[in-house]
């Protein structure tokens, strides 16, 4: 265990180092803050918007925005400016190491090549456990003030869960794509071919309940009508397979790869 | 006008954030002269001006390696 710890206790120290948890915390606390504020503040922007118009301009009516409003924000933003922030952060963890060479000191001291793997998974999903806890957390400390009215959203957390675990399948894409493709293009390859290819798949009828991408696409829907056991269940036991495969093939590869 | 001081305290933490995030980014800009891309004066301009995005963007892809 205790080069596990050993290498652990570095990767923390690199994530602060690299700016990584400063810059995720940032984003994820940015997020959270906004999400709600952005959906109570829209529809009174809107109509000082109109009036900047030329006269004639079109006259909407908004209805007064929900608490589910800004759950709405929220997902949004948790699913494209979070995740994509987290990707663009972890794209490197492997490839940078392996660039500058800084891996091979550690190897020879007898480091196994699968601790590497592991620890540096471990601990970027500590700080992306984190990262989306606190968006999450200041998202609900906001709505509550802002929309007391109807706070409680039911199904909250098994829907942040959903897209958590997208979040974790996608580091794990990432060393899969490092131990592969070199350089900080190569985390980033098959983490965004394997999206484009997903939403491509996403046509057909009998791969659909099983993609990945359900855990981010139907967030709103969870909280809408509630958690349909066939509908969550799929996509979450098919994203935590191919995630331990992942990890499996970035092993098995990373162990072969001459550095 | 009354809207934003009515939503101040929730706009200001906000503000605030960011604020950081671009004013550690500008320093690091300044203290660092090798980036992957860019030079100084893109980099300060860019963290400053794109909220969020120039410094995400500074801090995984424009920096440079020591």
């Amino acid at each position: 265990m205790k080069p596990y710890t050993a290498f652990l206790k570095k990767e923390f120290i690199e994530a602060i180092r690299t700016y990584r948890i400063l810059i995720l915390a940032a984003v994820f606390l940015l997020l959270g803050m906004m999400s709600p504020l952005t959906a109570k503040l829209l529809p009174e922007l809107l109509p000082s918007l109109m009036e900047s118009m030329p006269e004639g301009g079109v006259t909407i009516t908004v209805p007064d925005p929900t608490a589910m409003d800004a759950y709405t924000q929220m997902f949004k933003n948790l699913t494209q400016m979070g995740l994509i922030v987290l990707l663009f952060v972890y794209a490197g963890m492997l490839s940078g190491e392996i660039g500058k060479g800084t891996l091979i000191n550690l190897l020879t001291k007898g480091l196994n090549r699968n601790a590497v793997i592991l620890t540096k998974y471990f601990s970027s999903l500590l700080i992306w456990t984190a990262s989306a806890a606190l968006m999450t957390g200041v998202s609900i400390g906001y709505t509550w003030v802002l929309f007391p009215a109807d706070a409680a959203v039911p199904h909250l957390f098994l829907s942040v869960a959903c897209v958590w675990l997208f979040g974790a399948w996608l580091l794990s894409l990432i060393l899969f794509s490092s131990s592969v493709i070199p350089g900080y293009i190569g985390g980033l390859a098959l983490p965004v071919l394997c999206f484009f290819a997903l939403m491509f798949l996403d046509i057909l009828p009998s791969f659909q309940p099983l993609s990945p991408i359900r855990l981010v696409t139907d967030n709103l829907a969870l909280l809408k009508d509630g958690p349909v056991f066939d509908t969550v269940i799929r996509p979450l036991s098919s994203t935590l397979l191919l995630t331990i495969l992942n990890l499996f093939t970035a092993a098995a590869i990373f162990n072969r790869k001459p550095l | 006008m009354d809207t934003i001081t009515e939503y101040l305290p929730f706009l200001l933490p906000i503000v605030l954030v960011e604020l950081a995030l671009g004013i550690t980014a500008f320093v690091h800009v300044q203290r660092h002269r090798q980036y992957r891309f860019g030079n100084r004066l893109l980099w300060s301009i860019a963290v400053l001006i794109l909220q969020i995005i120039g410094p995400v963007i500074y801090f995984t892809v424009g920096r440079g390696d020591r």
